[in-house]
């Protein structure tokens, strides 16, 4: 069943049509979701609650190939709402980088310096909840910047312009790291 | 390599650190549909003080309450459009219309109120009545934050207190029993009054919109509201905002930084019932508006920050922490009380990108950047 099917059969009120969907975007939902709140617990409520929002609201999209971004914009809400009920959480914590961890990457990922993966991933986690989300969207679910304006309800030049800061802060977390270790 | 292969692949390692649990799709089928075999929710407490309030609220209004009010008769056959599975007996007692004199509802959150709906009285009355006695069938376990509850005066002087849960789902209790019930129809009729506030209040979101200035309001609601900006009482702009797919999006032009602290965004549903008031915001981190202040300015000269602002905590204590990223460059504990005005000094000045971290128990409340000076 295609996605566009699902999402026409779950707006009939085919309750089989969730499964479909669900296989499809559970895991990327809930992903996505951990790193707007770090905290797997508010993550998997976010998760839960979207879909249940996409149940309840399927009736309203009126573009089942514009489910994508739709979904994700629930997503994104519910894990923000998460965060905020589950309290404001700041894990400035990152965890080392193991082996099994490169399994998550491409080969061509996977050639990169360790070190500086690292050094991201750990500047990733200390961007502001904007940032973040935005570097989540664009880089995790590989959404198109029409798409995450969509999904963000913000026009598509505002994707770009904080897609820049959210880069910008990347870069002088990095280059604060960077001159701590040198020095 | 790239930047962009390295941002990737972090995010993708840090995604991967978790998976999806077992039973989730259970879960959900379960909430949605009222199917399934696990639980229903893994239960969390969440934000122990609104629900401890919110229960306290329940309970003591309810315990007084709802026994001399009500009729004892046995429930009628269900006919209402509640989908509720539960096999529970029923307990929940008719409601007799002639009894409720008046109903206000009041909500917690940011832009916390209360309203008296007598503007309303008689017409939307008999439908909560009627919605009530129907859902009343539907008695579901498990509880949820409720953030607006809906008091109905009888006239015995008693009280039955109702509280949405969501767009389904609304809480009461009888017998020292909380209970939730599903009914799309009550929690409906309880919209009437309360408008778009009713699925999900006190989560309207105020964020800076970058590129053109100004901010994005949006919330959720199933029908249009008025988004105002307001700057000293003045009326400066106002937006009628759509609802679409369940959420309203406004967007407001910026006001100067000078008039900041005099500026409110306030948020009213179609009929004008319902009415939610927030400051302007003077940082993006209050996208992610701490519900435990109703406002908080704060403003530096020197090596003084003053915070003024009013909290939502009964003793109004956080312990503050000047910042700038990881070094903490001043903490102190103070007390934030209706008019406070306190004053905590950083050795040594504050530099440009510090920001004032609240702290209530051991969670990080909010984050304000210092972006205006005496």
């Amino acid at each position: 069943m295609s996605e566009e099917q699902a999402v026409l059969r779950l707006q009939r009120g085919d309750q089989s049509a969730l499964t479909p969907l669900y296989n499809q975007y559970a895991e990327s939902a809930l992903r996505t979701a951990f790193l707007i709140t770090r905290s797997r617990a508010a993550a998997e409520d976010a998760v839960q609650d979207a879909f249940v929002q996409v149940i309840r609201n399927i009736g309203a999209l009126r573009s089942p190939a514009a489910f994508r971004p739709w979904f994700y914009r629930i997503v994104i809400n519910t894990a923000k709402r998460s965060a905020r009920n589950s309290g404001r959480s700041i894990s400035l914590e990152v965890g080392p980088l193991n082996q099994a961890d490169l399994t998550a990457l491409s080969p061509e990922e996977a050639a990169l310096s360790l070190e500086q993966i690292q050094a991201v991933r750990v500047a990733i986690a200390q961007l502001n909840d904007m940032h973040r989300e935005i570097i989540t969207l664009k880089y995790y679910t590989q959404l198109s910047e029409e798409e995450i304006a969509g999904a963000l309800s913000i026009p598509p030049g505002t994707v770009k312009s904080r897609l820049f800061r959210a880069r910008e802060a990347l870069q002088q977390l990095l280059a604060t790291r960077e001159g701590v270790i040198h020095s | 390599m790239s930047d962009e292969q390295l941002i990737t692949a972090a995010a993708k390692i840090d995604a991967h650190q978790i998976h999806l649990p077992d039973d989730l799709l259970q879960r959900i089928q379960q909430q949605a549909y009222g199917e399934g075999t696990t639980k229903p929710r893994r239960f969390r407490l969440g934000p122990t003080l609104e629900i401890l309030a919110a229960s306290l609220i329940l309970g003591a209004l309810l315990t007084f309450g709802i026994m001399g009010g009500l009729d004892r008769r046995p429930a009628a056959p269900p006919t209402g459009s509640g989908t509720g599975q539960s096999t529970t007996p029923i307990t929940l007692p008719r409601l007799v219309e002639s009894e409720v004199q008046s109903v206000t509802i009041s909500w917690t959150g940011a832009g916390r109120g209360q309203v008296r709906v007598a503007n309303q009285w008689p017409t939307a009355t008999p439908a909560i009545i009627e919605a009530y006695n129907r859902a009343r069938a539907y008695p579901l376990s498990g509880l949820s934050t409720p953030h607006i509850t809906v008091t109905l005066q009888l006239a015995s002087g008693e009280k039955l207190t109702l509280a949405i849960l969501d767009s389904e789902r609304v809480a009461t209790q009888v017998e020292g029993q909380l209970v939730e019930i599903r009914s799309p129809e009550l929690s409906a009729a309880l919209r009437s009054f309360s408008g778009p506030f009713a699925d999900v209040p006190g989560t309207v979101a105020v964020e800076m919109a970058d590129g053109r200035g100004g901010y994005i309001v949006r919330g959720p609601s199933t029908d249009p509201v008025i988004v105002s900006l307001e700057v000293a009482g003045q009326l400066r702009q106002r937006v009628e905002a759509p609802a679409v797919s369940g959420w309203y999006t406004a967007f407001l032009d910026p006001i100067r930084v000078d008039d900041l602290p005099k500026g409110e965004i306030i948020v009213t549903t179609t009929n004008g019932v319902g009415v939610t008031r927030f400051p302007v915001p003077n940082s993006p981190h209050l996208g992610t508006y701490s519900q435990n202040f109703e406002e908080v300015f704060v403003q530096a000269a020197d090596d003084v920050v003053e915070i003024q602002g009013k909290t939502r905590l009964p003793d109004g204590r956080f312990l503050v922490e000047v910042r700038t990223g990881e070094q903490v460059l001043a903490a102190t504990e103070v007390q934030l009380l209706e008019g406070s005005r306190v004053q905590v000094k950083v050795p040594g000045g504050i530099p440009e990108g510090a920001e004032v971290w609240f702290y209530s128990d051991t969670k990080i409340e909010m984050a304000l950047p210092i972006i205006y000076r005496k």
